[in-house]
């Protein structure tokens, strides 16, 4: 049923993803959009610091959409996430006439090595800031 | 040229074959609320993401005037509302039919008298559903007064009144720590009638009643027009009120099974029905000395 594990990808502990999304900020926001794991266990969006802290306790191996076609299931840690990442609609031009100036969110394409879904993480930016926005009127 | 006739009637009814199967989740309601609840959340930042990027593109022509852009937001806004409420209701009827199905088999008294339905709502369901199912699907649970007393009474101890309220109400009832969340939860409910049943509309007796139970000045008539943050912190009230409600449930639900086992010890194995009350609820809860086994994802 993966998409993932039929095409190129690369396989990363979820230890290694947590500390990815911490390194990007804990109070970084984030939605999971398709893993029966992780939203019966999380409510999202989610902090990174949270999200990160269930993806150690699950502690298991996640396989990665890769664009390129040399990734075969190659094992990876965090420090090659940031060259992995891609961005919704990043790469589609705005109504064929050219690219967008804003940039939008982070996003991975992942899915459970023991696992039959796919799945996507999305960074959420506008909670990110919404709760930013927060913090600063209460000091 | 004439318009072709077209066939209504059928095409109302084809909307009843376009449906698609329910996620693995549904098995288990908390489980079951937190994949809509993550669901609705990922539909409206998937179109906020779209929203955003016509906006913000290059091209003056293409872009929305945020006025416009705001109005279309504000109305997915009030549908997500709605959305996140019903998906709460659900969380309760599906709470109730686990401890209806879990004690059926163990109680003689009239605990499920509680639940009022027809013998042609009872026959629609028999064969398919749990009795669970049929007794708590129909009815609807808005009202956190009509709900404390269906909880309270289900989970009662045998033939007594009971003492279990879900949202306990001040100033009496327990656990005193959850006595805040009846105010937010009945204002929560009057908020989904307003937009189920008056498109939004506050209507001069839906002020009334939401003057009453928020305690301060509420204008109508107005529409209701609710922000991006509105609906985050309403998930966020929501998804912690559904911890905790799954929690409680389950925690009285296995201590009414451990009081019935230590009345007629023959009547069930404790491990077999912690194991049920651990798969169903997702906590490890004791039942008559037993553990429960957590099933593994």
């Amino acid at each position: 049923m993966s998409a993932i594990k039929q095409g190129p990808h690369y396989e990363i502990d979820s230890s290694e993803l947590a500390a990815w999304l911490e390194s990007q900020g804990v109070d970084r926001w984030w939605n999971v959009d398709g893993d029966p794991l992780l939203t019966g266990r999380v409510s999202f969006p989610c902090p990174a610091d949270e999200l990160a802290a269930e993806l150690r306790a699950i502690n298991r191996p996640l396989l990665l959409h890769a664009k390129n076609p040399d990734a075969k299931g190659q094992r990876i840690d965090r420090t090659r996430l940031d060259e992995l990442v891609s961005r919704l609609f990043g790469n589609l031009p705005a109504n064929g006439r050219g690219s967008v100036a804003w940039p939008s969110d982070r996003l991975f394409y992942f899915c459970w090595k023991d696992s039959p879904y796919d799945w996507m993480l999305i960074e959420d930016s506008l909670t990110t800031k919404a709760e930013m926005d927060q913090i600063s009127e209460a000091k | 040229m004439p318009r072709r006739p077209t066939d209504l009637t059928r095409k109302i009814k084809d909307i009843l074959q376009h449906v698609s199967p329910l996620p693995d989740e549904a098995r288990v309601p908390i489980l079951h609320y937190r994949r809509t609840g993550t669901d609705i959340w990922g539909s409206l930042a998937y179109i906020e993401d779209v929203f955003q990027r016509v906006n913000d593109a290059e091209q003056a022509d293409i872009s929305l005037y945020p006025a416009v852009m705001n109005r279309h937001l504000g109305r997915l806004y009030g549908m997500t509302l709605v959305n996140l409420v019903e998906t709460f209701e659900r969380l309760l009827k599906e709470l109730a039919a686990e401890c209806v199905d879990c004690l059926a088999p163990f109680v003689v008294d009239d605990r499920f008298n509680i639940f009022r339905i027809q013998g042609s709502g009872l026959a629609a369901h028999f064969g398919t559903a749990t009795l669970g199912k049929s007794l708590c699907e129909s009815a609807t649970w808005l009202d956190c007064e009509e709900i404390n007393e269906r909880f309270r009474k289900l989970l009662s101890d045998p033939f007594h009144a009971g003492t279990f309220y879900l949202f306990p109400k001040p100033p009496g009832q327990q656990p005193e720590r959850e006595r805040w969340r009846y105010e937010p939860m009945s204002i929560i409910w009057q908020i989904r009638h307003t937009a189920v049943h008056n498109v939004g509309v506050i209507t001069q007796s839906d002020g009334v009643k939401l003057r009453l139970l928020a305690k301060e000045p509420v204008t109508a008539p107005r529409v209701l027009a609710p922000t991006r943050d509105d609906i985050r912190y309403l998930k966020r009230f929501l998804d912690e009120t559904a911890a905790i409600c799954n929690e409680r449930v389950c925690l009285r639900l296995a201590e009414l099974l451990t009081l019935l086992h230590t009345a007629t010890p023959t009547l069930f194995v404790p491990q077999e029905t912690a194991n049920r009350v651990a798969s169903c609820f997702r906590i490890a809860a004791q039942v008559a000395g037993a553990t429960g086994v957590m099933p593994t994802d």
